[in-house]
């Protein structure tokens, strides 16, 4: 490891897209989550994946997401990943999305230890890598 | 499903055992940690290079980006097999590894296989390493800096449910500290005892999950010999150790979105590797637990069946871990007191069972170590408890 002086402060870490998931990432920087929906099971699935998990099937398509739902559970990371020095300790949690799937999200603009399971959070945008790209975060509603 | 037992009838035999010390940076490739671990196991059993005809080993982090590993560490060991197995189970790997050498050796394709596993974490760090998909593109960027996220999100979901006992936690980290201090394998810094007290102290990494709640990776390197009993007997080896029991799953309630991710997948493969081998719980002389976090530790300890959900805790406070105890556990310190030699790890708990089994644990042995229960668990997946959860039962042969 370089000496901490010296070393070179990272933006936050970006997503790299796939052919798979560009719409995903197009759709988030106007602002729009989507998720993958499983046509022939009803249900959403998250993170994207190739095919339909709960079917087997490729009956697969992007539906914009509310961008609510409530914690699931959570954890104050105090060491933080490469990039996220800035905002350390920062909140990693499990999110519930009413949609009914979990996303892994940074809670932002909230004292920790306010946070109660069930606590209905919504998405915001979080500016990332050389700053035209975004990732999802969630705050407090 | 998957109830058959084709370990049942004892015909497969681990003959050999061999372990280097763990090292926070030995400047050793996995190469080098796997051919003095080879040098061991030959030395012991009296084998030849050309008697080894069939090899498994696991994909180290150190190798990450080397599609052709097992073949060219075959290469560098001078092996020719006829059968060959590269596992990446993570830490399911070592003891996956023996039970795929059983099913070779049984179904004709190998007589005499060496399982090697070996890492160097410490030499090359982790840095280097590409793993891609959902982990690059979903999770680091919400804030994962390694499995002590996924532990402290699951450590929540835990406390939430049942309620986090520190306490019962910080007993287990004293017991496994106290076997590292009698192994000299140990990592060497870890050698020094410790108290509940600096279990509780010790600072955060991603709450609540703390510094000796993790594991640390080192580099390392362990494998045995697996051949049939009859070879075995053949050979007139001095000790030997039955697979009697195995069970694994992968990727456990991939169609549940909103699971309870403190369910696991040993709450299927606990009670079946049981039912294979005809045994209960209270049958099980030491328990052998792969140990990244000890949270893992307790959730092994209540969905295997060695007490209910929630009382994993109390189950911890009440029992005698210690060698001379009612239930031993991770005799030589685990992976958490004697380091994780990165995805070999699993093997520090396989190695630890087999040399207990084999009565050379010095003054830690257990007495009466007539079987083991050994684990293990492999890679985080997106926010769904772990990948891979695996159960092993050994017992004693000679």
């Amino acid at each position: 490891m370089s000496d901490a002086k010296t070393e070179k402060k990272l933006p936050h870490p970006a997503p790299p897209a796939s052919a798979l998931t560009q719409p995903m990432w197009d759709a988030a920087r106007q602002g729009k989550l989507l998720l993958q929906y499983d046509r022939k099971a009803g249900k959403y699935q998250f993170f994207p994946r190739p095919l339909a998990i709960y079917s087997g099937s490729d009956e697969v398509e992007w539906r914009e997401a509310s961008g609510r739902g409530k914690l699931y559970a959570w954890t104050l990371v105090h060491v933080p990943l490469r990039g996220l020095e800035d905002v350390a300790p920062y909140v990693s949690a499990a999110v519930e999305l009413d949609e009914g799937v979990r996303l892994m999200a940074r809670i932002v603009d909230c004292d920790p230890k306010t946070l109660k399971p069930g606590m209905r959070v919504r998405v915001a945008w979080d500016k990332v890598g050389d700053g035209s790209q975004v990732m999802y975060v969630f705050r407090p509603e | 499903m998957n109830k058959a037992n084709y370990l049942r009838d004892r015909e497969v035999a681990i003959i050999a055992y061999a372990e280097q010390k763990n090292e926070r940076k030995s400047n050793k490739t996995p190469y080098e940690q796997c051919a003095a671990v080879m040098v061991k196991l030959l030395r012991q059993t009296g084998l030849k290079p050309a008697d080894i005809d069939g090899f498994a080993t696991m994909m180290p982090t150190a190798e990450a980006g080397n599609t052709f590993y097992s073949n060219m560490l075959c290469e560098a060991l001078g092996l020719q097999p006829r059968w060959l197995q590269l596992s990446d189970l993570g830490g399911c790997a070592p003891s996956g590894n023996v039970a795929r050498a059983a099913a070779a050796i049984l179904t004709g394709q190998c007589e005499v296989a060496m399982c090697l596993a070996a890492d160097a974490t410490g030499t090359t760090g982790v840095g280097h390493r590409h793993i891609g998909g959902a982990r690059t593109e979903f999770m680091e960027p919400a804030g994962f800096q390694g499995p002590p996220v996924a532990f402290g999100i699951l450590s929540h979901a835990y406390d939430q449910k049942y309620g986090l006992n520190l306490r019962a936690l910080g007993t287990l980290a004293v017991a496994q500290r106290n076997g590292a201090v009698a192994n000299d394998n140990a990592i060497e810094q870890f050698r020094k005892k410790i108290t509940v007290e600096d279990y509780l102290n010790s600072r955060m990494i991603a709450e609540p999950a703390r510094l000796l709640d993790c594991v640390m990776r080192c580099d390392g390197g362990n494998g045995l010999i697996v051949t049939s009993t009859e070879r075995a007997k053949k050979m007139g080896v001095p000790h030997y150790v039955h697979p009697i029991a195995y069970s694994e799953i992968t990727n456990f309630g991939p169609d549940d979105a909103t699971p309870d991710i403190t369910e696991t997948g040993f709450s299927v493969v606990g009670p079946e590797v049981f039912e294979k081998a005809g045994m209960s719980p209270k049958d099980i002389r030491m328990f052998h637990p792969y140990d990244d976090f000890l949270i893992a530790m307790m959730l092994q300890l209540e969905q295997i069946g060695f007490c209910k959900r929630g009382e994993g805790g109390k189950f911890l406070l009440e029992t005698d871990l210690s060698p001379t105890g009612r239930l031993p556990i991770n005799t030589g310190g685990g992976q958490i007191s004697a380091g994780q030699p990165g995805l070999a790890g699993g093997g520090v708990n396989l190695t630890e069972a087999i040399r207990q089994l084999f009565g050379e644990a010095g003054s830690r042995q257990v007495p009466k170590a007539t079987n083991a229960l050994v684990t293990g668990i492999g890679v985080i997946p997106y926010l769904r408890n772990w990948g891979s959860s695996s159960c092993m039962i050994l017992e004693k042969g000679k």
